[in-house]
């Protein structure tokens, strides 16, 4: 059995193959990766290691690995500068944003899920449920008699809206 | 082409994480986005923000209890294991209440919350229970509640930042406790706390202490601070005047003290003599007070300076006193690595036509100010000795990148009301032509003068 050292170099490759080579210590911010080399035994001997992530482009994965290499670079991961990194890097179209998402949950690359998710939260904040149904294209499939009954829930969420300003 | 709903194809475990990180309000809204959404918030909502505005169209006489119902409902509808992140009481809520409040905590605690903050609005016999074991929480503040420590207090392993407000019965010894206490507390805010009448920060004691950021302000009956606290790196200070009592605090990067609070205080000058003499290694300082004479034998000595002072923030009346002028030529002096200067100047009475400065002190001399570069003069009017000073300034500093001159008042620090009036209604004819003649010829190359 490999395990997932920092000597190796994991290949990924997209689903329209274009491949990354990442050194082993960045590979370890996915714990799918480091799952899948500790239960690795075909590994060959020269300490290199593939995985094809089968739904995921050659695009977004590039937006990954860039992520993956600044923040297991340690000297450049302190504090503010990489908030300020981490600000640029998530100013992404929506598009994008889901696919970021997508990958950092097939990844399961933590740092990476809590930024998108974060980027959509602040998203969605301080808007009422028409404005976020605009921005994501949410289609509101509730009766109006239901939406009424909804909103009449947690009547204070509303705020000073009336509850029949969109019904 | 309709676009797709790309967010509601998101795995659930994805929109709980999304929604996790809302507010509460926002989050309850989710609920009615679509069918897809329903249900999701009650499952990863996080953050509890419980404040008037959830009752502010019930009746006033049955707010309290429409109140406490609607929390019981939110946290009722929680199911677990969504923990309680953060929880935010800000109510008029009084000892009766006290049961509710304390299930509320506890259920906070339970779930491993690191951020309380408990506000009941007008001082209430409530107290804090600090029995309860909060195993993950870094920031607490409470206001307006009571504070009593269990004789077998064990503390909060993970507490950084405290804030007190409004606590009536806090007092020195409550804070010493906290701190042993608590033996990650790096910030730590009190204010308005009546019964807090000396503070004293024991680093000396307390080997352990990690205090970084210490904020006191209007604690109406307060006399004196000693502080000794090595990882000390900022003061903030407002209210009445104060003593301070500076011991090993080899660290401290900003002291912003305003006195401005007590209407008066012939201190600020002792004040910076102390910090100099205690403090050599400071980097910012603001200081503010309002006084009513200076002498210059309260002035820093040459001998001792602001080895490392990079900006400084002085609020100083500018009067008929040349002690004024010189003494804030020479705390310039004592700083040769100074780079931004502010200086917020009050005015009495109106224009003074003469100089009444006769000393030699606003000569320039050989002495050269190499790293100022921004400096900006506010509350400045045209008198004579703002214009001397500014002239000194304009002659020393050979870096000077700007100087702005306003005669707007300024507040750095809690920026009150002063900007209310435009630049241009609050100089005199006279005064503005005045600077502008005096000040226009001694503009180094490479700076700018701005007269506003």
């Amino acid at each position: 059995m490999a395990s997932p050292s920092h000597t190796r170099t994991v290949t990924l490759k997209s689903c329209d193959d274009v491949e990354f080579v990442l050194d082993g210590s960045v590979a370890t911010l996915s714990q799918t990766l480091v799952s899948a080399m500790a239960e690795d035994s075909s590994s060959s001997d020269d300490g290199t290691f593939t995985w094809c992530v089968s739904n995921i482009t050659g695009e977004v994965l590039a937006k990954v690995v860039e992520f993956c290499n600044k923040h297991a670079d340690i000297s450049s991961s302190r504090g503010e500068d990489l908030k300020e990194w981490d600000k640029a890097f998530i100013s992404v179209e929506l598009d994008l944003l889901y696919d970021l998402i997508l990958a950092a949950d097939n990844l399961n690359i933590e740092s990476l899920l809590d930024l998108t998710a974060q980027r959509v939260a602040d998203e969605i904040k301080g808007k009422m449920p028409h404005e976020i149904r605009m921005l994501f294209n949410i289609e509101k499939d509730f009766t109006d008699e239901e939406e009424r009954e909804i909103r009449r829930e947690h009547a204070w969420a509303y705020g000073g809206e009336s509850l029949k300003s969109f019904l | 082409m309709a676009a797709t709903d790309r967010i509601g194809l998101l795995p659930d475990d994805v929109l709980h994480c999304i929604i996790s990180r809302l507010p509460m309000r926002d989050a309850v809204i989710t609920g009615s986005l679509s069918r897809r959404w329903r249900r999701l918030w009650e499952l990863s909502v996080s953050h509890f923000d419980f404040d008037p505005s959830l009752v502010s169209s019930a009746a006033s006489h049955c707010r309290t209890s429409d109140f406490v119902s609607l929390v019981h409902r939110l946290f009722l509808l929680r199911r677990n294991p969504n923990p309680i992140k953060s929880l935010r009481l800000r109510f008029r809520l009084t000892f009766s209440e006290s049961d509710h409040i304390d299930r509320w905590i506890a259920s906070a605690a339970a779930s491993g919350t690191d951020d309380l903050d408990i506000d009941l609005d007008v001082p209430s016999s409530y107290s804090f229970p600090f029995g309860v074991r909060f195993p993950s929480l870094k920031s607490l503040r409470l206001a307006s509640c009571g504070i009593r420590l269990p004789i077998a207090f064990d503390g909060f392993d993970s507490l950084s930042t405290v804030t007190l407000e409004n606590i009536a019965d806090l007092n020195d010894g409550i804070v010493s406790e906290l701190l042993l206490w608590c033996p990650w507390m790096e910030r730590l805010r009190l204010s308005r706390c009546r019964g807090l009448l000396s503070l004293t920060i024991d680093g000396v004691c307390h080997q352990g202490l990690r205090l970084k950021h210490l904020r006191v302000g209007e604690c109406r009956n307060l006399v004196g601070i000693v502080i000794s606290a090595v990882d000390l790196a900022s003061l903030e200070y407002y209210g009445q005047s104060v003593s301070f009592s500076f011991r090993k605090v080899c660290r401290v990067g900003e002291v912003r003290i305003d006195f401005r609070g007590s209407g008066y205080g012939d201190c600020i000058a002792h004040e910076l003599e102390k910090l100099l003499g205690e403090v050599p290694e400071i980097g910012t300082v603001a200081l503010w007070a309002s006084l009513r004479h200076v002498h210059e034998d309260i002035l820093p000595q040459d001998s001792v300076g602001f080895s490392n002072l990079r900006q400084l923030a002085l609020d100083i009346p500018t009067r008929k006193d040349t002690g004024i002028l010189n003494m804030i030529i020479q705390i310039l002096k004592s700083a040769p690595l100074l780079k931004k200067f502010q200086l917020d100047l009050l005015w009495y009475s109106g224009l003074d036509r003469t100089s009444t400065t006769t000393g030699e002190t606003c000569r320039p001399g050989r002495f050269r100010h190499h790293h100022l570069n921004l400096v900006e003069l506010t509350g400045f009017i045209g008198n004579m000795n703002e214009i001397l000073l500014a002239k000194y300034i304009l002659q020393t500093a050979v870096s000077l990148e700007r100087m702005t001159v306003c005669p707007r008042k300024r507040c750095l620090l809690r920026d009150g009301k002063s900007e209310t009036h435009p630049a241009h209604l609050l100089w005199s004819v006279e005064g503005r032509a005045r600077v502008h003649e005096h000040l226009t010829p001694d503009v180094p190359p490479g700076a700018q003068l701005i007269i506003l």
